[in-house]
């Protein structure tokens, strides 16, 4: 059934990049509705995030003219009004209308600038889904770094910034990088800025937030000399798997850090104990694979029953981040079986 | 003006789809991309479903896609409804033509033309009203429709609620909710109709007038007691009073300590235009612009035609109002004012019951947000 996934089209993909650039100016060259669809869309999530600036979002706002003479003269005249607001950066978005009508928006992107205005092809069904706009966008934007001096430190590359927990995993990752004392040195995308954004090469490690960033993962270990893990640390066992991958890769002594890890598993472990042997099953229609692996570890651990009539407990995907991830869930699944 | 910096309002596709999927036993299909979709099912909460064209349908005909997804649902749906986004309608295809050769009479299917580049929200929304079957049936002369209701509208729940009552209260049977999810393309409806949002009228049926602010309300409950006279002027007699009672004890108490606000609203302008009605009756409110959202109608209070941020944001700075009534774009762009939700989108709150903006408990529950969010704000500065 051609009716698709909930996650929107390439545009909204490469928005969900572009709107964490700070001093970025994104232009979407299309009609106003489709810039309106994700400006309300990226407005709640930063509504949520408690985040008081909207999007900056700048539209053609592309009428039946456009669409009839072409739309090129109004992305110039519109491309020239956001630089006048001397932002660090431009991207520019193409739309589905755009990329119909045959506008050639590179080649006005590609016009010398002192302010670099960077073209990122999202014509809506013509670039793919959500996942390639995002992946498009991060690799336009990657070739703003250069290979610099490695720190002990790691890029986190790829998260995904309209999760509704955005933040907390974020703060679960640097919690456990911490506790190795490993800091992030950039955020590759998410509540970032163009210097952050530069300096992405002077990183040990990339950490992937999740293996559909592969590719791109790739592309840097290429360009900046950068080597990769797949995934931010999801489940029990591959929290502690994630630990000792950090230390191999960055050849530091983890041990300590780990056996603190797993002291906090089994408190939290403790303090779900009235969990214990219930009757379960995965709420979540279709859980991924790997989401549904990790439902089952937690199943394992606490004795419970997977079985079609037991208490609905949600397993969500992308699954929750870390121990502290886990306990967050561990609370949702104790509502769910009134434990 | 090539700058539209956060167009604030909808296009016309997402206003078809909101009016459409509005109707039982319809399937609604959007002809275009996954993005086209997105945001109508997210914002909407009701299925849709999406042909999701891709550069190999507009390379070789998008007919193959339209057909597989109208194939795959036509056996839950007595109706299907194409909505046709922009690109379909840019490559000119006639799509039209395609269904009746695939189709012919076995399945009805109808067409709505409402890119997004050529119209905003209430033009496609009104135009896929236009074209629903929706009889109207001599033998409903005893029942009222209810009609401006959109899946889109924080307030449709409470509206519907509201209005149902006072008709019920004026003697009247609530005919066909137009279009809030109970009524199939073919449903009978009443030869009579009240509204609830002036600038979604859907023309179906003789009016009764709005229920949107004192004033309107007041006519129309006039017109409704003369129609239905069995109910003994109940609501104009008792209810109205009694609430017009409340909300002036209520300002009166208000306006013995503070400052009547200087307002800004901005919304559906003929909306907002009954709202600041409001604010002027009963608190002596000075209104220094409204921002209309759809092309301004010729209204009591002067209006502008305002659709993207960046120009919400220059209008508020400029006007420094006390009180914002609008959207959480308008309370994202100026913070420090006093500020009441009465325009989609409201986001970063959680909104669980059905608040009314319509009817005597709409209009309560309106003056009751204004009061509270003005003497908050006094406390604050």
């Amino acid at each position: 059934m051609p009716t698709p996934r909930d996650d929107g089209c390439t545009l909204t993909g490469a928005l969900s990049v572009t709107t964490e650039i700070r001093d970025c100016a994104t232009i979407i060259h299309g009609p106003a509705g489709c810039a309106h669809h994700n400006f309300s869309l990226l407005h709640a999530l930063h509504a949520a995030r408690d985040r008081v600036a909207p999007p900056a979002l700048i539209s053609t706002d592309m009428s039946e003219k456009e669409v009839i003479f072409g739309g090129e003269p109004l992305l110039e005249e519109t491309l020239l009004q956001a630089l006048s607001h001397h932002p660090e950066i431009v991207c520019v978005l193409s739309t589905c209308v755009a990329a119909t009508i045959g506008d050639d928006v590179e080649a006005i992107c590609h016009v010398p600038r002192t302010t670099p205005v960077l073209h990122i092809p999202t014509g809506g069904f013509l670039g793919g889904g959500f996942l390639s706009g995002h992946m498009e966008a991060l690799r336009a934007l990657s070739r703003l770094a250069a290979n610099g001096e490695k720190a002990l430190s790691v890029n986190l590359i790829g998260e995904k910034t309209l999760e509704y927990e955005v933040s907390e995993h974020f703060r679960e990752v640097s919690r456990i990088l911490q506790s190795m004392g490993v800091p992030v040195n950039a955020r590759f995308v998410c509540a970032t800025s163009v210097p952050e954004i530069r300096r992405l090469g002077n990183a040990s490690l990339n950490i992937l937030r999740d293996p559909s960033m592969v590719p791109l993962g790739r592309s840097l270990e290429d360009d900046l000399g950068i080597p990769f893990i797949e995934s931010f640390p999801l489940g029990i066992e591959g929290t502690l798997r994630f630990m000792e991958e950090v230390g191999e890769a960055l050849s530091i002594e983890t041990s300590h850090a780990i056996a603190n890890e797993e002291a906090l598993q089994h408190e939290m472990v403790r303090t779900f104990s009235s969990l214990k042997g219930k009757r379960v099953r995965f709420s979540t229609q279709y859980p991924a694979d790997g989401s549904s692996r990790l439902g089952y570890e937690l199943a394992d651990l606490f004795d419970l029953e997977v079985h079609e009539e037991g208490n609905p407990v949600p397993v969500p995907d992308p699954f929750p981040v870390g121990t502290n991830g886990i306990r967050r869930l561990l609370h949702r699944w104790k509502r769910g079986c009134h434990a | 003006m090539p700058e539209c910096a956060g167009p604030l309002w909808p296009c016309g596709l997402t206003g078809a789809a909101a009016c459409l999927s509005g109707f039982q036993e319809i399937g609604v299909v959007i002809h275009g991309s996954e993005g086209c979709y997105f945001y109508p099912v997210t914002t909407l909460h009701a299925p849709l479903f999406c042909t999701s064209l891709s550069d190999e349908d507009i390379i070789l005909g998008t007919d193959e896609a339209l057909f597989r997804t109208i194939d795959d649902i036509s056996k839950n749906y007595r109706d299907i409804f194409v909505i046709l986004s922009c690109v379909p309608s840019i490559i000119g295809e006639d799509v039209r033509a395609s269904l009746e050769a695939r189709y012919g009479d076995d399945l009805m299917v109808q067409v709505i033309d409402s890119p997004g580049f050529s119209g905003e929200y209430e033009k496609g929304y009104l135009s896929a009203l236009s074209a629903l079957t929706l009889p109207e049936s001599e033998a409903m002369q005893d029942h009222v429709n209810i009609d401006g209701l959109s899946l889109l509208d924080p307030f449709w729940r409470g509206n519907l609620q509201e209005i149902a009552r006072m008709l019920r209260l004026a003697g009247a049977c609530c005919g066909v909710p137009l279009c809030s999810g109970d009524a199939g393309n073919d449903t009978d409806i009443a030869p009579w109709t009240v509204h609830t949002n002036p600038d979604l009228i859907s023309g179906r049926g003789s009016s009764f007038g709005s229920m949107l602010g004192m004033e309107a309300m007041r006519e129309t409950v006039r017109a409704l007691e003369d129609r239905f006279p069995d109910s003994g002027g109940v609501l104009s007699g008792r209810h109205l009073p009694l609430a017009e009672e409340r909300i002036n004890a209520a300002c009166d108490k208000y306006l013995r300590r503070f400052e009547p606000p200087t307002v800004v609203l901005s919304g559906q302008d003929a909306s907002m235009q009954a709202v600041a009605g409001m604010l002027i009756e009963y608190l002596d409110a000075e209104i220094l612009d409204i921002a209309s959202r759809n092309v301004p109608v010729e209204g009591k209070y002067p209006s502008r035609w305002v659709r993207d941020y960046e120009g919400i944001r220059e209008m508020l700075e400029q006007q420094a109002p006390d009180l914002v009534l609008g959207s959480s774009f308008e309370q994202t762009a100026f913070p420090s004012a006093a500020f009441v939700g009465v325009t989609p989108p409201l986001r970063g709150q959680v909104r669980l019951h059905a608040r009314p903006l319509a009817g005597i408990e709409g209009a309560l529950a309106l003056m009751e947000s204004v009061l509270n969010a003005c003497i908050d704000h006094q406390k604050v500065s």
